[in-house]
């Protein structure tokens, strides 16, 4: 919201400078944003007037300007469709620098261009970028924009935080600063002078939706003449960042901007009549297909759910949103209906979002507008249209009110406050720092609160509503006091005795409530009410009924205060009407304590000395809790004014969250082969799905998606890697990426997120074996070894099964599998899938089943003693069938004898020559614990290993 | 005998001096001091000499068989040194040729300032909590203090799944829009007090420039005990700010609002690049906000069936990605999910 200073500083004294006004109002809460300083410099900009407008002769969208700047005239060619002949606008000369941008001599198709006519976002005054900008007629050719524009007013840009409706208003905001800066408002009452017409003879409104609109008044003023309004308003809507239209909407405007409570004027001669020649105004739900064209010139199509002003010919306006066109004040308007409404806000928010137009007003009752501030708003608008129009206003308000208007009581205890901020603010300060900001606040005496009302009349029934604290029964007197601080304690002397604590006789304090059980006739003995979290009542039956029927406070020093009708008589042993009516007396405890009768005592808040009674100001709809007052008195104290301590208290219960532990375990593991972590989006495109072979219908779709790229949530992590190497493959020869996210499968209640660890290669160059075929494979399927081996899954639990997946390799892909469950797969990709993305190389991956490999993970570690003995090493090398596999080989080592320690492939060659066999080298370690081999047992450990590959058709190659 | 010995001495000693090698004085010394050496033979030999003659030669002996070995000594390091001299010559290599290489990975910079932070909140008793990324409105919103149509819904913009229309408004799935769905979720099957942090991946429906994304990290935390207090809240974000920025940070508190939290308050750090002073960074103010916190709401309380009256609780989140761009000054937001090694391998 803009606020200008000097519109500000009529209700509130104000000595800052903007920028420490800025700084106190961002701590308290209002964050200022930016200062704007009104001196916005336009250099090179001039008021330029359109004097000729030719077609562009080679392009249909522009048109040539003939513009007399002055000193020269130009000739500007321009886009904009809004230029007319006579019209006063902005033009930047040639050099001129609108932000980064330099204006040069330019042809455009042929036509030469010297110069820019400007729209309001060009020159940064603001987002709309529609047109160019018309300046006023009055504007002299030739002067420097800035001396047109420029108002000198300073005006802070505020943030105002969704709760703080009250403080879409310069009031708003002047209050915010009464309370920073502990100074008085001063706001000047407003005067209406009424002229001798009564406005009910005029107008006549009609609520059908109570619950959509609360509160409504309307006003008429007559012998409106309508014109521009004074400088002085004209200034101050430009400056709070809207534009002037005439003397009437400006008044509403302004006030809308003074006050908050946004204002519509209908011209009372458009108003349909009934019989009594009054205009009648009827709000109500919109008929089905009921259509009304709004000010903007657009027809809109209402249903059952928007609200509308009406008259008897049909809808008006939209209520809260936009007037309508058929009552459009305009400049033959003699006499307005003014309407001064609360509507409610979620309506108001569903209509405006429907038609897509908020606006200032529709901003405002969207954050609820306090039903108080409608009266208000309408005799100040009533005031400055007698002011700037002339206006002659009715007599009276026509004023239909359908809701409670709520004064909501806070009770704020002092020792909670300390407890909760960690700091201790005196209680003076906290009453001081209420006060400031329109809150009654005093510290809550309930002896005091309950004296006040002696004598006052007894009235079996009464009730806030109806007697406000003129009548009283004895439960209500109780329940009254209460509820200053906002406890409830019960609506009956039965709720009141149930729901309290019972307390001896000898331990009674101030505030506690005796009951006898009195004269029941009338009461209700089997069931009571307690309000519900949310709305409503709930209702609570007794086991047994039970006869409460009279109670009172006890006020100290043996006293009791209570509203009483009957009394007890001694003789008779019977309740007796008071001569009087009855009324609220002081009397002795002994009428409950030495009554028969006598209930018992209850207690409703252990210390009534801890509280302090707030009453929260009718435009703070905000605050309804403790909570919220403790923000209050947190805010305008000062946050920084508080100390630094740490939690304490018991330790919480301590959970290792393990699939972190390993997420960075996995990752460092990762990392420390040589990997990159990268991030990908969540969203996949319908276009990379296909490529996959990945059925759209089966991803989540997304419904409001940013583009169709990312139209859909990722069921694999693959595609988008395959795109990563895409992207690097011409900055990096040899690379190889990773990433450890979500993907997302569809079910029938929330979807599936589970987590994959995938990750891609290209041109490995690792240590150890150099494949000549397939050492991309290779490459993934060893660090897949590395992870699970750190990861202490046991090798013997792991397999890796030939299969066939769609975007693999046929020959050169695998499934993993652990405890023969299938995890995951690796392999290089199809080169059908490497055409289809366009990659330069070959590209092997992993895809991993995170979420299930989890599972298997284990951090047991069992340390085996080493031992003592010597192990020989010998190497091997043989040829072999080509499709005899590795892993039989491998296998048939490690099983010849009890003397293999362990057997490790070392070399692998493959070369024409050998035809269809290959040559692998093993390194055999041979040792045992107990003991040193001799060279003979190695030796016939060694000629075992050669007679079963010999067996299986290997040549040793020696 | 002494001339013998004398004799022998003179030869040893000029023997020693004209070897060249380790090999040759390793040689000379057996010949002469070995087990059987000359001059162990002679000293093995006293036994035959007459009594009287016994200890002068003896002592005559064992004072040569001294002045070989130390000539031997010093005439083994002469020998070191000379040899160790050459090496640097005849081994010398270019010490500035670049190292062999090793596989070298990189941590994406999200992963590492995500465990940078959450490790600062283990060290003060936090623990790791993870919730789903879609999930429905009421966890993201309802629970949290934001109803349907709150004008207070309209800070974040949402991305909704597209196939559940047939749903209720709370049951419609939605992209987190924060980590703070796992307040409640969290506490369905925990009991104050309780000390959690969240990181997370979010997605807001914002149009997509070098300083906004759709996509981004987040590390939600809070605190569940009685008696916390916003002192509390305050000296937690005081030690978190200090341990990433350091102890001459400056932070302060301010006002604010959020549906979950009451009072609300945005925490902002002084500005790391101009230590306070105003620059570009700070938008002039010498001020970085990071933090959205507050006291968590009454009615957010009881959504995690937690008694108000007998507990309160903090909570935080803010978002990782603005506060890594911070940290190691980068200018694109978009970098992060770009993919491109070229900036990845600069963390």
């Amino acid at each position: 919201m803009k606020i200008p200073i000097n519109w500000l500083k009529e209700y509130i004294n104000i000595k800052d400078s903007p920028e420490s006004l800025a700084d106190k109002l961002t701590m308290s809460g209002t964050e200022i944003e930016a200062i704007d300083f009104g001196t916005s410099s336009f250099s090179g900009v001039l008021v330029g007037e359109i004097l000729e407008i030719k077609k562009h002769p080679n392009a249909d969208k522009l048109q040539i300007a003939i513009v007399n700047a002055g000193k020269e005239k130009l000739q500007i060619v321009c886009g904009a469709p809004n230029i007319k002949i006579g019209q006063k606008v902005p033009v930047a000369l040639i050099g001129t620098k609108l932000g980064e941008f330099e204006i040069k001599k330019i042809n455009i198709r042929e036509v030469n261009s010297s110069g820019m006519m400007c729209s309001e976002a060009e020159l940064g005054i603001s987002d709309d970028h529609t047109g160019i900008m018309i300046l006023d007629t009055r504007a002299k050719v030739g002067e420097e924009l800035g001396k047109v524009l420029d108002s000198g007013e300073v005006v802070l840009d505020a943030e105002i935080t969704p709760n703080r409706g009250d403080c879409l208003s310069i009031i708003g905001i002047a209050r915010e600063v009464a309370a920073v800066n502990n100074k008085k408002l001063k706001i000047q009452k407003t005067k209406v002078k009424e002229i001798n017409k009564k406005t009910s003879d005029f107008v006549e409104v009609k609520v059908e939706d109570k619950d959509l609109c609360p509160h409504y008044i309307a006003r008429v003023v007559e012998g409106l003449k309508v014109g521009p309004s004074p400088k002085w308003m004209q200034d101050r809507l430009f400056a709070c960042g809207i534009r002037p239209i005439n003397n009437i909407v400006d008044a509403t405007n302004y006030v809308m901007f003074e006050w908050g409570q946004p204002l519509h004027a209908f011209d009372f001669s458009k108003l349909s009549k009934n019989k009594l020649n009054k205009a009648e105004i009827i709000v109500r739900k919109a008929k089905k297909g009921e259509k009304l064209a709004t000010l903007d010139g657009i027809e809109r199509k209402l249903n059952d759910k928007d609200l509308v002003i009406a008259d008897p010919s049909g809808s008006i306006a939209v209520a809260g949103v936009m007037g309508g066109a058929n009552t459009e004040v305009d400049n033959d308007t003699k006499t307005i209906v003014l309407e001064s409404a609360t509507f409610d806000p979620t309506s108001v928010r569903k209509t405006a979002q429907k038609f897509n137009l908020r606006s200032e007003a529709s901003n405002r009752f969207e954050k609820n507008i306090p039903m108080p501030l409608n009266e208000i708003a309408i005799d100040r608008a009533a005031e400055l249209l007698t002011e700037v129009a002339g206006g002659k206003i009715l007599e009276g308000r026509v004023d239909v009110l359908s809701k409670w208007i709520w004064i909501q009581h806070i009770g704020l205890k002092v020792s909670r406050l300390e407890e909760f901020l960690g700091k201790k603010i005196p209680v003076n300060e906290v009453i001081k720092i209420l006060r400031s900001l329109g809150f009654k606040a005093e510290k809550f005496d309930i002896v005091k609160e309950a004296k006040k009302h002696l004598g006052k009349p007894y009235k079996y029934g009464a009730n806030f509503k109806e007697d406000g604290v003129d009548a009283f029964d004895c439960s209500y007197l109780t329940d009254y006091l209460y509820s200053q601080i906002n406890q409830f304690v019960g609506y009956t002397s039965l709720a009141q005795y149930e729901l309290g604590k019972p307390i001896k006789d000898n331990n009674l304090q101030s505030g506690d409530i005796l009951f006898i059980k009195g004269h029941i006739n009338k009461s209700v003995t089997d069931h009571y009410f307690i309000p519900k979290d949310n709305d409503g009542y709930k209702k609570i039956i007794l086991d047994k009924p039970k006869e409460v029927g009279h109670n009172g406070i006890y006020v100290g020093e043996g006293k009791v205060v209570h509203a009483r009708h009957y009394q007890y008589d001694n003789k008779t042993k019977k309740w007796v009407k008071v001569a009087k009516e009855g009324e609220v007396v002081e009397e002795s405890i002994d009428v409950y304590l030495k009554n028969p009768e006598y209930l018992g005592a209850r207690r409703y808040v252990e210390n009534i000395n801890d509280w302090i009674a707030v009453t929260v100001p009718w435009w703070r709809l905000d605050v309804k809790i403790e909570e919220d007052l403790i923000e209050e008195i947190a805010r305008i104290y000062g946050y920084n004014n508080f100390p630094s301590t740490l939690p304490s208290g018991k330790l919480p219960e301590s959970f290792e969250n393990k699939e972190i532990k390993w997420t960075d375990l996995i990752k460092d593991i990762l990392v420390g082969a040589g990997f990159f972590e990268l991030y990908n989006y969540s969203f996949v495109s319908k276009e990379i799905l296909e490529k996959f072979n990945i059925d759209s219908k089966n991803c989540l779709k997304i419904a409001n998606p940013l583009s169709s790229e990312q139209g859909y949530m990722k069921t694999s992590l693959v595609p988008s890697l395959l795109v990563n190497v895409l992207k690097n493959e011409s900055n990096f020869e040899s690379f190889k990426i990773f990433e450890l996210a979500k993907i997302y499968q569809k079910q029938k209640e929330l979807p599936k997120e589970i987590k994959f660890l995938a990750g891609a290669l290209v041109n490995p160059n690792d240590l150890g074996i150099k494949y000549k075929n397939g050492k991309e494979f290779y490459s993934v399927k060893g660090v897949i070894e590395l992870l699970f081996e750190k990861l202490g899954i046991v090798k013997s639990d792991i397999d890796y099964k030939e299969a066939s997946i769609d975007y693999l390799h046929p020959g050169r892909s695998a499934e993993i599998l652990i405890k023969n469950k299938k995890i995951g797969e690796i392999g290089e990709i199809h080169p059908e899938v490497v055409q289809d993305f366009g990659l330069k190389n070959r590209v092997a991956v992993f895809n991993i089943n995170f979420s299930d490999l989890l599972n298997y993970i284990s951090d047991v570690k069992a340390f085996s003693p080493i031992s003592k003995y010597p192990t020989v090493v010998r190497d091997l090398a043989i040829v072999v069938d080509e499709k005899i596999t590795t892993e039989s080989i491998l296998v048939a080592i490690q099983k010849s004898d009890k003397l293999i320690k362990g057997v490790k492939l070392f070399d692998v060659y493959t070369k024409k020559e050998l035809k269809n066999k290959k040559s692998l080298a093993f390194r055999v370690i041979f040792g045992l614990d107990t003991k040193t081999l001799s060279e003979d047992e190695i030796n016939s450990a060694y000629e075992k290993i050669v007679k079963i590959l010999e067996k299986k058709g290997a040549k040793i190659r020696k | 005998m002494q001339g013998k010995i004398n004799k022998l001495e003179k030869e040893a000693l000029s023997r020693i001096k004209e070897a060249d090698s380790l090999k040759k004085l390793e040689n000379l010394r057996i010949l002469y001091l070995g087990r059987k050496g000359e001059l162990t033979k002679i000293l093995r030999g006293l036994s035959d000499l007459p009594t009287s003659d016994r200890p002068k030669i003896g002592a005559l002996a064992n004072k040569i068989k001294g002045n070989i070995e130390k000539t031997i000594i010093n005439k083994s390091k002469n020998i070191n040194q000379a040899k160790v001299g050459k090496i640097a010559e005849t081994e010398w290599i270019d010490i500035t040729a670049p190292g062999t290489e090793y596989p070298n990975g990189h941590l994406h910079p999200i992963t590492q300032f995500i465990k940078k932070a959450v490790n600062i909140f283990i060290s003060m008793g936090f623990e790791i909590y993870e919730s789903p990324e879609i999930d429905f409105a009421y966890y993201n919103f309802d629970v949290l203090n934001v109803p349907k149509d709150h004008p207070a819904r309209d800070v974040w913009d949402t991305f909704y799944i597209d196939d559940r229309k047939d749903f209720s408004d709370d049951k419609k799935m939605l992209l987190r829009t924060h980590t703070s769905n796992a307040q409640v979720r969290a506490m369905e099957n925990r009991k104050p007090p309780v000390r959690i942090v969240v990181p997370g991946r979010c997605y807001r429906n914002e149009n997509i420039d070098t300083s906004h994304e759709a996509t981004f990290y987040q590390l939600e935390g809070f605190v569940i005990d009685k008696g916390i207090r916003v002192s509390d809240l305050l000296g937690t974000l005081n030690f978190f700010a200090r341990r990433i920025f350091g102890n001459d940070v400056e932070t302060r508190a301010r006002p604010h609002f959020y549906p979950f939290t009451e009072p609300s308050i945005d925490f902002d750090v002084s500005c790391i690049f101009c230590k306070g002073y105003g620059c570009s960074v700070c938008k002039k103010s010498g001020w970085l906000e990071v933090m959205p916190c507050g006291m968590i709401h009454p009615n957010v309380l009881r959504k995690m069936n937690v008694d108000p009256k007998t507990y309160s609780g903090f909570a935080f989140g803010f978002g990782i990605d603005r506060l890594m761009m911070l940290y190691y000054g980068i200018d694109n937001i978009r970098l992060s999910y770009s993919g491109d090694l070229r900036f990845l391998e600069q963390f």
